[in-house]
């Protein structure tokens, strides 16, 4: 998938999985769908630019005797939800010109 | 590999970095490894699932802004060799950075002067109606009836003229101080990482600093109004 469009989507994924409970790396990794085969090395760097845009909150908590990072996304988050979804048309349209073209 | 094997060869490749954000780091790996390991994955697995070591700082250098990765990634070599870079390349870049910034300098001072012609033009025509409204009240003086209406309506109109050529003059010097923020959110770039790389001029430092990087999360407008570019990358990408 192209760089550009896959940092996208990924940012959209992550906010998507951390919109309803709080969660964890692990399950983010776990939650986000295979196709856009997300591991930690991408996650973290993800995550830190997230809670610096303000996107997601972060809270430490104690899990089995050790800490765990948890996170849940804020308003901001939902409004960048929101301007994602918000494309949508465009892509489609893009993808009906780009599909037209072929035939 | 086990877990501290991991966590100790992340660490050291990550050593260029502050302290904390090396920490963070290992902390964020760590809970991984852990979390792997409870879902029934052994200490062995659940490192190799996580990568190499390599790879991982790999991924955390790269999300910094170009010009304090390139530093890291050098410094991680060998610091002697930056500074053997920096020191023997510097007849080249030195210079060069100088007349760029010459050039820059004076191509900015040129556009403040032209905003400065057009206060000088603004308060010629407020000093001419001002000479003209005093030569009107010598015409009363003197009682030349013609005299004084025609110097009354060109002080009038000249008056109106400076008003009109300073309302100019005043918007465009906040247009250019608008443009200055702009320009130096762009000029320090490289060392504050945008969004979408340069895709759209966003003042937006991001998380990883190291401590050369000066410090630009001024613009804070721009960054927001900026901000619903963030996800375009399906569009742009196809766009571009």
């Amino acid at each position: 998938m192209e760089a550009q469009m896959k940092r996208g989507f990924l940012e959209a994924c992550v906010l998507a999985a951390v919109s309803g409970e709080e969660s964890y790396g692990y399950r983010i990794v776990k939650d986000v769908p295979a196709c856009m085969g997300l591991t930690e090395s991408t996650l973290y760097p993800l995550l830190k630019r997230l809670e610096k845009a303000g996107c997601i909150a972060v809270r430490s908590a104690e899990h089995n005797g050790r800490l765990r990072k948890y996170y849940r996304i804020t308003d901001t988050g939902r409004e960048r939800i929101n301007e994602f979804l918000a494309e949508w048309p465009s892509v489609q349209e893009i993808y009906r010109y780009v599909e037209g073209a072929r035939s | 590999m086990t877990r501290e094997e991991f966590l100790e060869r992340l660490g050291d490749l990550l050593a260029c970095l502050p302290a904390e954000q090396i920490e963070e780091s290992k902390a964020f790996y760590a809970e991984a490894i852990a979390d792997r390991m409870e879902d029934g994955m052994s200490e062995e697995e659940a490192v190799a699932a996580i990568g190499s070591p390599g790879a991982v700082a790999e991924a955390i250098l790269n999300d910094l802004p170009a010009v304090p990765r390139v530093i890291a990634k050098t410094r991680r070599r060998s610091n002697v060799l930056l500074w053997i870079l920096a020191i023997v390349g510097s007849p080249l870049w030195f210079v060069l950075a100088l007349a760029f910034a010459a050039v820059a300098f004076t191509v900015y001072l040129c556009i403040w002067i032209l905003a400065l012609c057009v206060w000088i033009i603004a308060a010629a025509l407020g000093a001419s109606g001002i000479v003209a409204l005093a030569l009107a009240t010598c015409g009363i003086a003197i009682g030349n009836v013609p005299y004084v209406l025609a110097m009354a309506g060109a002080g009038l109109g000249l008056m109106g003229g400076t008003l009109f050529v300073g309302a100019g003059a005043w918007a465009v010097t906040k247009q250019i101080a608008r443009l200055s923020a702009l320009w130096v959110n762009k000029a320090l770039s490289p060392f504050s990482k945008h969004r979408g790389d340069g895709e759209t001029g966003r003042p937006n430092g991001r998380a990883g600093r190291l401590p050369v990087n000066p410090s630009v999360d001024g613009g804070g407008d721009a960054e927001r109004t900026a901000g619903g570019e963030h996800f375009s990358a399906a569009a742009t990408a196809a766009l571009n």
